[in-house]
């Protein structure tokens, strides 16, 4: 067995075992659908607006990304707060091959979880706004289930993550992590909406890592992610 | 109790990241509102033309064409509005605040504005937000008395044209009448700060035109500047009237405050032709406002906020992680009172914290943005202040409760942020009523505190909650923050006084 498939092994049977990584990975799903399909229900259909049918489907996202940051948050600090990072890091001293594994294992789980939630969101969006006036007739088609936006939601979780496990890494602490990482998450969307001069809005929103788009996220994850391995790499656990 | 407070305070003290935290959350309050505070600013060619505040300190628009006299004792005078038409903007889409103010007429179509005014007026001078009193026949609200910007009277419904003002001292009182014999009182008023010699006799106004769709988002439909005209006949005045004719005035005018058009008089005999565009009423917010109000310069509390969750859940958490909790609870063994103690000390802290933070921010928001911040009572500011600091109070209890409660901070974090910010951010995509219910229930309800402008029934705007308007009053508001942050502390002490430590 080469060594990063055991140390995927190992990081596979720590997350799976805790209770914590089952019940936030569902409670992203159900609340991201849930959310998703009380928005679905409540907003009809109105002339001249620029409604989009699937970026209402899938408004549940907005709390389900904080759900997935702690997961990915949590999986990092847990080894901290249990003392459990000198046991890893003795088992596996090449710490970026355990920071590979810990980041693989997170992002597939993260992946199948967020595919569940954008699927459940699609279908109850698809389900629920014919009932409000997003028919044919208006313009509308039926939402599928393989669009663009679909891939590149779960695209956006498995970022999230990327991003939540950079902050962690470098924090160290839970509750500062998770901090951090919902004042990015959040605080970005809130400002564009507060400022009323539009120029504001786009400059504020073109930066965000929520509101720019993959690409932007992307740098932050990326950005973020490799901060924290530098520091997993050159700190004393 | 003693003790245990000040064991807390030590506690919180002498942990140097904590209290870097509190300074932290301050800091990045101030930053972030003034960021966000200079992207408020409005760009206007040749300077903004400054909010105009009423006799009370509210921002009121004060903008109509006046033909007037001076009256420097008691008198009377009555008129009768003929006729009372308008111009209305061409249709076109608005998204948002900037509307222009000079949408050209020509291409318009006549109609009156429902709140379109023309009637009688005493002001105590000609300078916008003057203390006043009128009565006046309306595009579509019948006849009404008004003073001083916020009051407003229901006379009878339209078809009593004729109108009467008598004053006496600081006491106005307006009348109606359908014939002019026949007279009605509609109410008496005193208007504080009326001088001896005031202006009085004929004006007319009409609001900007927004109809708005109930998406929150998007104002359609015809927006603009609209135009009234009155003809006045039997124009009579008794009483102390000084020497000298009518003189016509375009009080606030096209580069006032409020976006207006040019009005005008014409007489011929006892007859007058006024036309006049703008409002004598409180300014409202969103659509129909035309300045920033006060919360705009705090958008850094949800900062604040994020930094006092984290500090709440882990003032509590800490201690489970070090086996601290052990000791605490031997050293004081009756646990209820541990928990109020931390929340004493953790609340009062961030109350400070946020107060600092709040009135730093308000003063270098008004520095950034000047003249275009309505200006409100120092109570309300007062209030403003306050309560935004009791939001962070608020939330660093619920966190604190509900990492007792978890005895984790992530989860309590997340609960209590995503509580707070999620509602702000899905609501302004809802309906209004989806958005108004989610203002009552969740926490974020707390945010009413921040609402400075009152909803006015004598002014047609969008009162929804993306333009500013809570479905809860202040205090309500910033109960349900309350409610949710004591059931938090009340079920982790009985959770801490259950289970094993």
């Amino acid at each position: 067995m080469s060594p990063l498939w055991s140390l995927v092994r190992a990081e596979w049977t720590k997350t799976r075992t805790v209770a914590s990584t089952t019940w936030l990975l569902m409670a992203a799903a159900v609340l991201t659908i849930g959310v998703g399909m009380a928005v679905s229900a409540v907003v009809r259909y109105q002339v001249g607006t620029d409604q989009d049918p699937v970026t209402l489907s899938l408004a549940g996202l907005q709390l389900g990304q904080a759900l997935v940051a702690m997961y990915a948050v949590l999986a990092i600090t847990g080894d901290y707060v249990s003392g459990m990072i000198h046991t890893t890091l003795i088992a596996g001293p090449r710490r970026l091959c355990v920071l590979s594994a810990k980041a693989l294992v997170t992002t597939v789980l993260v992946a199948a979880a967020g595919t569940a939630a954008v699927l459940g969101s699609l279908t109850g969006g698809r389900a629920l706004q014919p009932h409000n006036g997003f028919t044919p007739q208006h313009g509308f088609a039926l939402i599928t289930l393989t669009n663009h936006a679909a891939v590149g939601s779960i695209g956006h979780l498995c970022l999230i993550a990327l991003l939540g496990t950079g902050i962690a890494l470098a924090v160290r602490d839970s509750a500062a992590a998770i901090g951090i990482v919902l004042a990015l998450l959040y605080l970005f969307p809130i400002a564009a909406g507060l400022v009323t001069d539009p120029r504001w809005q786009r400059r504020i929103d073109h930066v965000g890592p929520t509101t720019a788009g993959l690409g932007v996220l992307v740098v932050w994850a990326t950005g973020l992610f490799l901060i924290g391995a530098a520091l997993l790499l050159t700190r004393d656990a | 109790m003693t003790d245990l407070l000040r064991a807390e305070w030590t506690k919180f003290v002498s942990v140097r990241g904590w209290v870097f935290g509190l300074l932290g959350s301050v800091f990045a309050m101030v930053v972030v509102s003034a960021l966000s505070a200079s992207g408020d600013r409005p760009h206007c060619t040749s300077g903004c033309p400054s909010t105009v505040a009423g006799p009370d300190g509210e921002a009121v628009a004060d903008s109509y064409y006046l033909v007037h006299r001076q009256l420097a004792g008691a008198g009377t005078i009555t008129v009768e509005v003929t006729s009372l038409t308008g111009l209305l903007p061409p249709p076109h889409h608005a998204f948002g605040r900037p509307i222009p103010p000079a949408v050209p007429l020509s291409a318009g179509h006549s109609g009156r504005q429902p709140w379109a005014k023309a009637g009688l007026i005493v002001t105590a001078s000609t300078t916008p937000g003057a203390p006043y009193a009128a009565v006046m026949t309306t595009g579509a609200h019948g006849v009404r008395m008004q003073y001083d910007y916020t009051h407003d009277v229901a006379g009878e419904a339209s078809g009593k044209r004729w109108l009467r003002l008598r004053r006496a001292g600081d006491s106005v009182t307006g009348y109606e009448s359908a014939d002019g014999v026949h007279w009605k009182v509609i109410g008496t008023t005193h208007v504080p700060g009326l001088p001896a010699r005031v202006q009085a006799g004929l004006f007319v106004t009409s609001p900007l035109n927004a109809q708005i769709t109930e998406h929150p988002f998007v104002s359609s439909g015809a927006v603009g500047p609209t135009l009234a005209t009155a003809t006045f006949a039997h124009l009579a005045r008794r009483g102390a009237w000084s020497p000298g004719g009518w003189q016509g005035t375009d009080i606030g005018g096209p580069n006032g405050a409020y976006p207006a058009l040019s009005g005008g008089v014409h007489r011929s005999g006892n007859a007058f032709t006024v036309s006049g565009s703008g409002d004598i009423a409180p300014q409202v917010s969103g659509v129909e406002g035309f300045g920033v109000t006060v919360d705009h310069t705090l958008a850094g509390e949800f900062a604040g906020l994020i930094a006092v969750a984290v500090l709440g859940a882990m003032f509590v958490t800490a201690e489970y992680r070090r086996g601290l909790i052990r000791t605490t609870l031997l050293a004081s063994p009756r646990r209820g009172r541990v928990l109020l103690a931390k929340a004493v000390v953790v609340g009062s802290l961030t109350f400070l914290a946020g107060l600092v933070g709040t009135t730093i921010s308000l003063i270098l928001g008004h520095h950034i943005l000047q003249n275009v911040v309505y200006p409100v009572s120092t109570g309300t500011e007062i209030r403003v202040i306050a309560g935004t600091a009791a939001i962070l109070t608020g939330t660093a209890v619920a966190a604190l409760g509900l990492g007792a409660m978890a005895r984790r901070s992530s989860a309590a974090i997340t609960a209590i942020v995503v509580a707070i910010v999620l509602p702000y951010l899905l609501f302004p995509g809802l309906p209004a009523t989806a958005a108004e219910w989610l203002l009552r229930l969740t926490p974020a309800a707390a945010f009413a505190v921040q609402q400075t402008v009152p909803v006015y029934a004598q002014v047609a705007n969008s009162y929804t909650p993306v333009n500013g308007y809570y479905p809860l009053a202040p205090r309500a508001g910033l109960a349900v923050l309350g409610g949710y942050a004591a059931l938090a502390l009340v079920v982790a002490i009985v959770l801490l006084r259950r289970r094993d430590a």
